[in-house]
């Protein structure tokens, strides 16, 4: 045996301080005897030795000597030389998802998580290593590699759950990495299950050991929430919204609609077993607000069984019309609802306020830098013309786009279109059979769409031509998606993640991902 | 002594002093013994006082022993108590029993006489312990005070600070034939209490501080017996008698046993 801090062995030197303690701290009874002189005698022939002997039989002192002498040698570090295997490494994930706050588990499934997770590091022999991962929506490395058990049991008692979705499939790539080709590794995994693309991961011969904490799918959650202008009546709203059921029975539960906190309705829905049932309510909307929906019901969760909405109302569109004259135009536009329209018949850069300029037949020196609808404005340098062709069918268009998610074009029928030449940068909204196309563009920076005019051409070769969309079925149709785009572009801060503007309650102004069902019945966000 | 010899007298019984001086035969028939001074030498300071029993309650039997066989014997019995009485009495009744102790003390230098023993044995009674000893001093001044050089009986437990030499070479030098008696107490031989002690001189009022226990019971019976044995040594290399007795030792073991044995009587 050797000892790694030799040095250590100087605090041998409080050794003799706890002698002295006790030589000195005696306590005496006083005694009356006959004569002192025989002890007087004792004393002196045993003077040699008396100082130690006075210690003798002091068993609290050998206690304390054996205690101090033990700190020492402890101190001291010893150590066997010798031949031993080199310990095992241990990932340890552990899942912080929302679906860990489930109760079913005495606290939580997360407290039972770290419970077990922490007899695993008791358990783990001197030599062994340990990596523990946190794994939500972002897997975080609580504790790299490391045997001591102090800094392991640290990190596990610092991880906290989370509200979002568990990415396990990251943290299981990452414990993969982590045990690649070294022997006797096996990765950990404390989880309830409830993660989505596992089968990534399936046939890679990972050393996993599952510990599943749950024992039961009780959770009915709000899984979708939409707020929209009622169609059939504008003035009213529709909140759409998805309950989903994860147990293995059916379900009854009261569902209550609440605009700032005040109860609008209830709604009695009976959910079948492993099942989503949509619920719409129509209500009436006096001012901005946040619409909020919950359901009753006890389970196991309670996290998802409320959602909120903010909900803008529609705000009239300003538009500007330049025209040297269009009456058919003027009331096609005023006709869409919700318009404050202007006619003016030259364009300005002192009007910026305008939420759509509509060019009839104008072309401005200097184009406005706002959304534009440009109506036979030929002379523009973005084309160039190549021919033209008679009577072209649409065949398809992009209904996704926010411009033209509720324009129809199947009774649409074109007499005469443009062939032209697009640049690189342009993107084909529609497509047209026999290589005529309509070409509506979408100016990424400055957001504003342009139809050079209406034309008769013939197609390029190469790229293909793309043609401008009909100005008059776009001026019908208008008014509606551009109310409907505000609407969608207030609620929601990026359009393109349409219907993601869930806010839960009691968290306005946090943006959280969508809840949506899992296979397992539980709440989850967008993977 | 029979006057007028008949003819199966043996000669050598004949006094022929008396036959010159009175011209008359005169036959002895017994031989008259000469009185012989016993003095008894009774350490009654402080220190015997301990002992369980008490040291100087064992040295009372002993003293009253030695003197009523010595009565028998037609001898003078002298006891010398020391110290002397120093401290004044303070109340009526410690002036009396002051007063009895002296009467004992002055009555006990010179008793005579068979029919003295009960007496004797008041006067001992009324013996108290007290004081410190001055061993030597008391040895010495009896020595030269006594008229006749006879037998002496030393009964004290030979714990004077001062030591024992000078009064015991007193005695031997005057004549007497010494018998030294040590008495210790029980708990002087073997004390039964351990642990860290500071310990008070009853004579003296010294203190002396000892951590005690079983584990140095044996070094202190070594101590002891050193102690006995420097004694004996000393009183062997004088032609003195030694006798060890606890206080606790029966009274026939030293009487009929060691006193015999030593032949300080028949």
């Amino acid at each position: 045996m050797r000892l790694l801090a030799p040095a250590a062995l100087w605090f041998a030197a409080a050794i003799p301080v706890v002698i002295l303690f006790y030589l000195l701290k005696r306590k005496r009874v006083v005694r009356l005897v006959s004569s002192t002189l025989l002890w007087q005698k004792f004393l002196a022939e045993t003077q040699a030795s008396a100082p130690f002997q006075r210690l003798r039989h002091n068993w609290l002192l050998i206690l304390q000597l054996l205690m101090l002498v033990l700190a020492i040698f402890a101190l001291a570090r010893p150590y066997f030389s010798g031949r031993l295997a080199g310990g095992n490494l241990q990932v340890l994930i552990l899942d912080a998802s929302a679906s860990m706050q489930c109760t079913d588990e005495t606290p939580s499934r997360f407290e039972k998580a770290r419970a077990e997770a922490l007899k695993l590091v008791n358990s783990l022999r001197d030599t062994d290593r340990m990596v523990v991962l946190l794994a939500a929506a972002v897997t975080e490395v609580k504790q790299s590699e490391t045997s001591e058990k102090s800094l392991l049991r640290r990190a596990i008692e610092s991880c906290r759950v989370t509200d979002s979705p568990t990415r396990l499939v990251e943290a299981l790539k990452m414990a993969e990495s982590l045990t690649r080709d070294k022997t006797g590794a096996e990765v950990h995994l404390f989880s309830d299950g409830a993660a989505p693309g596992l089968s990534e991961i399936e046939n890679k011969g990972l050393p996993l050991v599952y510990h599943l904490v749950g024992q039961r799918a009780n959770n009915l959650g709000i899984v979708s929430l939409d707020v929209r202008p009622n169609p059939e009546d504008p003035s009213r709203r529709a909140v759409f919204t998805s309950v989903a059921n994860s147990s293995p029975d059916e379900q009854k539960t009261e569902i209550e609609l609440r605009f700032d906190d005040q109860l609008l309705e209830t709604k009695s829905i009976t959910i079948p077993a492993t099942n989503t049932t949509p619920v719409v309510f129509l209500a009436a909307q006096p001012r901005d607000g946040v619409f909020s929906v919950r359901i009753t019901a006890q389970d196991d969760l309670a996290a998802d069984n409320q959602a909120s909405i903010v909900s803008v109302l529609p705000q009239p569109a300003k538009v500007l019309l330049v025209t040297h004259g269009n009456r058919l135009l003027e009331k096609a536009l005023k006709a869409a609802g919700k318009v404050e329209l202007s006619v003016a018949s030259d364009v300005t850069e002192s009007k910026p306020n305008f939420d759509l300029v509509v060019l009839d037949d104008v072309t401005p020196a200097v184009w406005p830098r706002l959304n534009t609808l440009a109506i036979h404005s030929m002379n523009t340098n973005w084309f160039s013309s190549v021919g033209s062709v008679e009577g072209p069918a649409i065949v398809d268009w992009k209904s996704t786009h926010p411009l033209l998610r509720f324009v129809g074009f199947d009774n649409v029928a074109i007499m005469k279109s443009l062939v032209v030449k697009t640049p690189a940068r342009f993107r084909r909204a529609r497509k047209q059979l026999a290589v005529p196309h309509f070409i509506s563009h979408l100016h990424r920076q400055r957001g504003r769409l342009a139809e050079p005019g209406v034309g008769s051409s013939q197609p390029a070769s190469g790229q293909g031509g793309r043609a401008v969309s009909s100005g008059a079925q776009r001026a019908n149709q208008i008014g509606g998606s551009d109310v409907s785009g505000r609407h969608q572009a207030r609620a929601r801060p990026r359009p393109e993640r349409a219907g993601t503007g869930v806010w839960r309650h009691g968290e306005a102004g946090r943006l959280s991902p969508r809840p949506r069902h899992e296979p397992d019945g539980l709440l989850r966000g967008p993977a | 002594m029979r006057s007028g010899a008949r003819k199966v007298d043996d000669f050598r019984y004949l006094d022929w002093n008396l036959y010159g001086r009175l011209d008359r035969l005169f036959l002895k028939l017994y031989e008259e013994e000469r009185e012989l001074p016993v003095t008894v030498f009774l350490d009654a300071s402080e220190s015997m006082t301990f002992g369980e029993p008490r040291k100087f309650d064992f040295a009372r039997q002993v003293t009253a022993a030695v003197g009523y066989v010595a009565l028998c014997g037609f001898d003078r019995v002298s006891v010398v108590t020391f110290p002397d009485l120093s401290q004044e009495p303070t109340n009526e009744s410690e002036l009396k029993t002051r007063s009895q102790e002296l009467a004992a003390r002055g009555a006990l230098r010179s008793v005579r006489g068979r029919k003295s023993a009960l007496q004797f044995f008041q006067n001992i009674n009324h013996l108290t312990a007290c004081g410190a000893a001055a061993f030597n001093e008391a040895l010495r001044r009896g020595a030269l005070q006594a008229r006749q050089a006879g037998v002496a009986v030393v009964l004290s437990d030979f714990l004077d600070p001062a030591g024992y030499e000078t009064g015991l070479t007193a005695l031997v030098g005057r004549g007497f034939q010494v018998n030294a008696v040590q008495i210790l107490a029980p708990d002087e031989l073997a004390p039964a209490t351990y642990g860290d002690l500071r310990l008070i001189d009853s004579e003296t009022g010294a203190q002396q501080e000892v951590t005690f226990g079983k584990y140095r019971l044996n070094a202190y019976k070594q101590t002891v017996q050193n102690f006995c044995q420097r004694l004996r040594e000393y009183c062997s290399s004088r032609g003195m008698h030694f006798f060890m007795a606890g206080s606790n030792t029966p009274l026939e073991e030293l009487l009929l046993k060691q006193l015999r044995e030593a032949e300080v009587w028949g």
